[in-house]
């Protein structure tokens, strides 16, 4: 074949950041503080791609602005949400680190709402004080992606624009060399050589039939740490957003946009008898005031619909009749005449709403340093496991994102002084198989399935059988359609060359997608319990004796797996305007 | 309804393609993209990233002669979806 012996292109770097949202971009500006050369690439766009600009929520932040408050309560209250199994080293970073973070990227340019000469910040659920700060109005992902953007640019950081990861190349030593990669806008491979690479490409919701986020979200990460042989930590664990737009159809608008709504207008939420129901489930029921947390109301809603209470289209009512049309307007100008336009009323009717796979909260196995247990692998943002236990507290995501991605760079650039490049033949070798194996796919003809259909029966099958309920049968079940699935995608045909072949992308994306698919349905036929996002209707009991995290990695083509006491924090958190 | 895409190569070849797409409730000019894709060829290139929140701003393109976003615009009766006018890389997707 020709392009064995093509000359591929190719980049060097220290410090190669894959994934470009607020964790990206986060890390790639701070390994470029810390003095290294760095390049930071997504699959997509610059600052666009990503999860982050979807974020249209508020982000958590112990900065005392809108009532006393310090990252030692903030540090209580995701422990309290997350189960028992949060990472407490990573908490504590996350809660003490936050709030200069958010300062940082308002200098950055990101236009957080203020309350006079303060930042405002709201609650949210599972917060106990006035936390989260927001942009107005429904504007944070953007605003952040901005800023973090503008800085990128500013700072002139190397950026690859619509360049797809697909595999960590390792030297002999078992140390991280580079990536292989797809330039999708000039249609040919691409060899990344970098000693350090920051993965901040996490999230996966993209493999769930019904999912709230961008499209992009398909497990790289994951993948790509599994496959170099990395620890995966606590993977079956998928927040479900309990109250996503189910019907009507909204046109322009995000699917989990009533959150908000509910934190400024409080509404009810009601079964298909229109009658309140999350009380049934929890003690802080619902009685708009909205307290009750993500994976108690998940597990109301779709609890109602399976005994035949859900809304027509099979989810929960979300009602705000009770308040006047005026006080909605007020709350979200723009947003309300969008949906008027849609001839959607909301003092008039109610809207349904669902749960929907929103967000990852397993992921690569880090220490506080951000380091895998591969050498010269990182991880950052949703792409790291551990820190929310098994029920990630709202605001605690973009949070995460700064301040893993900070950290990540900083170690990285850190990890780099250390450690050159080496010319390492294994390294070479492994390169040129890599970007070979995606290569040759091009061009492949045959009759089954095209990888956008491939590509939707995995999602049916992760939200049948691997979704917010599960059971061992269905488990099992899973697992066989997708050996089925997987054998149909080794054979699937793929395009031609050339530029911008998206069969190609989604290739690479469903063999990302398979990969995790596989660990996820693994640890969730291990974990033979129901806790938080986790729930085993064959388990629906927690298990005291499983309150830790559940390990997974790859040895020799075979899922291996070992239970790790929960990582605990030996000194007090600290900082705070108390 | 009925879609006409024109798509383009590197050398600015451009052929049009008319597809009779369902009708469905809320549809955009991205999701009859999609239907395409995934029911007539899926070689059809085009960016698109948050899907249908307006959040991405990456799914520009002309619709109907006027640059819109294609998740925002509503797929009624005859729409014609073409790349924008410069730099393009393949069918609707131009160099950004």
């Amino acid at each position: 074949m020709s392009t064995m012996t093509t000359e591929w292109p190719s980049v060097t770097a220290d410090v190669l950041v894959v994934g470009s949202g607020a964790a990206g971009m986060y890390a790639a500006l701070e390994a470029q503080r810390a003095g290294a050369d760095v390049v930071l690439l997504d699959k997509s766009l610059i600052g666009r791609g990503g999860a982050t600009i979807m974020a249209q929520m508020t982000v958590a932040a112990a900065l005392g602005h809108a009532e006393p408050d310090s990252p030692e309560e903030h540090y209580a209250d995701t422990l309290a949400s997350g189960r028992g199994t949060n990472d407490q080293r990573l908490v504590a970073l996350l809660c003490e680190d936050g709030p200069r973070r958010i300062l940082e990227t308002r200098d950055m340019g990101v236009d957080w709402t203020m309350d006079g000469d303060r930042l405002a910040q709201v609650h949210a659920p599972g917060h106990s004080k006035r936390r989260c700060c927001y942009v107005d109005v429904l504007a944070t992902g953007p605003s952040v992606s901005r800023g973090l953007r503008l800085e990128v640019r500013k700072r002139g950081i190397r950026v690859l624009t619509n360049v797809l990861a697909t595999d960590v190349v390792r030297a002999a030593d078992g140390s991280v060399a580079g990536v292989a990669a797809q330039d999708v806008a000039e249609g040919r491979p691409v060899a990344l050589w970098a000693p350090q690479v920051v993965l901040a490409c996490g999230g996966l919701t993209e493999m769930f039939a019904r999912n709230s986020a961008p499209v992009n979200l398909t497990g790289d990460a994951y993948s790509l740490a599994l496959d170099a042989g990395a620890d995966l930590l606590d993977i079956e664990m998928v927040q479900f957003f309990p109250i996503a737009n189910l019907a009507p159809r909204t046109i322009g608008l995000d699917p989990i946009m009533w959150d908000p709504f509910r934190y400024k207008l409080g509404g009810r939420l009601l079964n298909g008898l229109r009658e309140e129901f999350v009380h049934r489930y929890d003690d802080a029921g619902d009685g708009g005031r909205y307290r009750a947390v993500r994976d108690v109301v998940s597990y109301a809603i779709l609890k109602e619909v399976e005994e035949g209470r859900g809304s027509p289209h099979g989810g929960a009512y979300l009602d705000f009749t009770e308040i006047p049309f005026e006080r909605i307007a007020a709350a979200f100008p723009g947003v309300v005449d969008k949906l008027l336009a849609q001839g959607i009323d909301l003092s008039r009717q109610p809207v349904e709403v669902a749960p929907m796979a929103h967000y990852t909260i397993g992921g690569v196995r880090v220490d506080d340093t951000m380091a895998s247990t591969v050498p010269g692998l990182w991880a950052a943002g949703e792409a790291v496991g551990g820190a929310h236990g098994a029920n990630r507290l709202s605001g605690n995501a973009i949070t995460e994102a700064f301040v893993f991605g900070a950290r990540a760079g900083t170690s990285a650039a850190h990890a780099a002084r250390q450690r050159a490049a080496s010319d390492d033949p294994v390294a070479r070798e492994a390169m040129r198989e890599a970007l070979l194996a995606v290569e040759s796919r091009r061009g492949r003809t045959g009759s089954g399935d095209t990888t956008p259909r491939l590509r939707k029966r995995l999602q049916r099958i992760m939200w049948d059988h691997v979704g917010p309920f599960r059971t061992g049968d269905g488990l099992q079940r899973g697992r066989q359609a997708l050996a089925e699935l997987a054998a149909e995608h080794a054979e699937a045909p793929v395009g031609d060359a050339g530029p911008f072949n998206l069969e190609l992308v989604e290739w690479v994306e469903l063999r990302h997608m398979l990969r995790v698919a596989e660990a996820m349905v693994h640890a969730a036929e291990l974990r033979t319990e129901s806790r938080g996002a986790h729930q085993r209707l064959d388990h629906p009991h927690t298990d005291p004796s499983l309150t830790a995290n559940l390990v997974v990695r790859r040895r020799d083509g075979t899922l291996e797996h070992e239970w790790q006491p929960v990582v605990t924090l030996d000194r007090a958190v600290t900082g705070g305007s108390r | 309804m009925r879609l006409r895409i024109e798509r383009s190569g590197p050398e600015g070849v451009s052929r049009a393609q008319v597809v009779e797409v369902p009708d469905a409730e809320g549809l955009t000019v991205l999701d009859a993209l999609a239907w395409v894709r995934e029911h007539v060829d899926p070689s059809l290139a085009m960016r698109f990233s948050c899907r249908s929140a307006n959040a991405c701003k990456e799914c520009l393109a002309m619709v109907n002669g006027e640059r819109r976003y294609m998740c925002t615009t509503p797929a009624v009766g005859d729409v014609t979806v073409a790349p924008l006018p410069r730099n393009v890389i393949r069918d609707l997707v131009t160099r950004m």
